[in-house]
């Protein structure tokens, strides 16, 4: 039996339910392991391994389950989704989309926001525009604000932030405080930390309208309600924070 | 940047691993009894946020190894090139003392196992490893290092011994060896051989680098977990592996259950100690 052979039995002795023949007939266990305990072995490694990086990676979700049903779900998960990369950091990131019919509505949201945590927590921050630049601007209507992309604006009708940030936490008298409603935010990595403002509706909206490319004029135009003093603290918190990239 | 024998012998070089656990430890005490510290490569592949900050803030002060999990040398598909040139990438800027990986498989590219496999002992893998490792030192342009893995079993097909087809496969290929005398010890009970014959017969210049960690007990095998201090018995014969190869720097890993770093460096400070008494006392 040549390797190629081999590896393919171990695979799928350890990805499927039952182990194959060809391989338990060229194994030598060590130990007192039989063929059938060693297999077991690294089976069980396999998914132990798997669902400590789900735990890892969604910390949050895992929080909200407990363990029992954090693990019940990981065991589906991989199962239905073995892992392709290299780095367990980037496994889970068809985690959102498994979880969009679950009890708990919320979960894939704040499975999403996992991943955008992870992306920002791991990128380097880009540069700022010039402060010169911006002081220089006359008539801000007709400019095209570009934002950072090291950044995820969420909008939700869960308190996603709040509920993410008991993650790890023994948190259940926490978690029966958390005031249930709306919640916009923007996560955003300029200075090798990640940090989050929290927006009004109207705020969301017009940062939306930037991110997509509109002039501010043409942003505001459609956000009728909007007042001054929302739009001039969004400003300032997007030039203090360095969070505008360029101007066109 | 290599590291010359004499200088590692002069400097008594221990390091630990790097972890996430110890990163905030580190930025607010960096002076540290430790000589160097290993990465685990792909820690790091991806990132270009917090953890490669602490990866410059590190190098600032220490010499760095990196150690990779994924380099899948052994699977009959061939080396991932698009893998080793982000390796490539991310270790040139730290000059690094050794980059290593596993002597083993980790799955197949659509299917990663993330374990490290084993594979059988022969000509016919021999051949094939020799032919992996020169493409991946010609592509590195360095020396690359493998380390032994522990393994819980072996296979019918193999007829070389590990520590013969070690040293084969390092005289033929030029690579080096990582020698973990942990996972000896681990495969010496499990699969009944003599650890002090595996030791003697690699030889003492292709030791680049020496591992320790802990084991764990399962009553049927022992589990190389990395979760534990460093067991007497493989103090024992990691007196030998220094003995062999003074020049080699030796590491203390510890994967799980992490413990507070000055557990970790007083692991480390044993190991100076070990060495002081087999290279310098009468």
């Amino acid at each position: 039996m040549n390797l190629k052979e081999l590896q393919e039995q171990f695979l799928n002795s350890v990805l499927c339910d039952s182990f194959d023949e060809g391989i338990k007939k060229s194994m030598i266990p060590g130990g007192k392991l039989d063929k059938v305990s060693c297999l077991q072995a690294y089976k069980n490694d396999y998914t132990a391994r798997l669902s400590s990086a789900l735990g890892d990676n969604f910390e949050s979700i895992w929080t909200i389950l407990g363990d029992e049903d954090f693990f019940k779900l990981t065991h589906h998960y991989i199962k239905e989704h073995p892992s392709s990369h290299y780095d367990l950091g980037e496994f889970g990131n068809e985690l959102p989309n498994f979880l969009i019919n679950h009890e708990l509505p919320y979960l894939s949201e704040l499975a999403i926001l996992e991943i955008e945590f992870r992306r920002l927590f791991n990128s380097s921050p880009s540069l700022s525009v010039d402060q010169e630049k911006l002081a220089a601007l006359g008539d801000p209507s007709e400019v095209r604000f570009n934002i950072t992309s090291l950044s995820y604006l969420s909008s939700s009708k869960f308190p996603l932030y709040r509920i993410w940030e008991l993650r790890g936490q023994n948190s259940e008298e926490k978690f029966k405080k958390i005031e249930w409603k709306p919640e916009n935010f923007f996560m955003y990595n300029s200075t090798g930390t990640v940090q989050v403002l929290f927006l009004s509706n109207n705020q969301k909206d017009l940062l939306k309208a930037l991110i997509s490319g509109q002039t501010l004029g043409a942003a505001l135009e459609k956000l009728e309600g909007i007042e001054e003093v929302e739009v001039q603290e969004l400003f300032t918190n997007l030039v203090i924070n360095n969070l505008i990239v360029d101007l066109k | 940047m290599s590291l010359s024998p004499n200088k590692a012998l002069k400097e008594k070089m221990v390091g630990v691993g790097l972890r996430t656990d110890h990163y905030s430890h580190l930025e607010e005490s960096p002076k540290t009894k430790v000589d160097f510290f290993e990465a685990l490569t792909e820690n790091h592949l991806g990132s270009k946020g917090r953890p490669y900050q602490i990866l410059e803030h590190i190098r600032k002060d220490y010499p760095l190894t990196f150690h990779g999990v994924s380099l899948n040398i052994a699977h009959h598909t061939g080396i991932n090139f698009d893998y080793l040139k982000k390796v490539k990438e991310l270790v040139t800027p730290f000059e690094p003392m050794v980059i290593s990986d596993h002597l083993c498989w980790t799955g197949a590219p659509e299917s990663n196992l993330h374990n490290l496999l084993p594979f059988p002992y022969n000509q016919e893998t021999l051949n094939f490893l020799c032919d992996r490792v020169d493409q991946v030192q010609n592509y590195l342009n360095r020396v690359f290092v493998l380390e032994n893995l522990s393994a819980y079993f072996d296979y019918t097909q193999s007829n070389m011994s590990e520590w013969d087809f070690l040293k084969e496969l390092s005289l033929r290929s030029g690579c080096q060896i990582l020698l973990d005398v942990n996972n000896i010890y681990v495969n010496s009970v499990n699969q009944k051989f003599d650890a002090k014959e595996y030791l003697e017969t690699i030889p003492d210049q292709s030791i680049a680098e020496i591992h320790l960690a802990g084991f764990t007990d399962m009553g049927d095998f022992l589990f190389d977990t990395h979760s534990k201090p460093v067991y007497p018995e493989v103090w024992e014969l990691y007196k030998l592996a220094t003995k062999k190869a003074p020049h080699a720097p030796t590491l203390i890993e510890w994967d799980d259950d992490i413990p507070e770093f000055n557990i970790l460096q007083n692991e480390a400070i044993k190991a100076k100690k070990i060495i002081e008494e087999v290279h310098f006392e009468p």
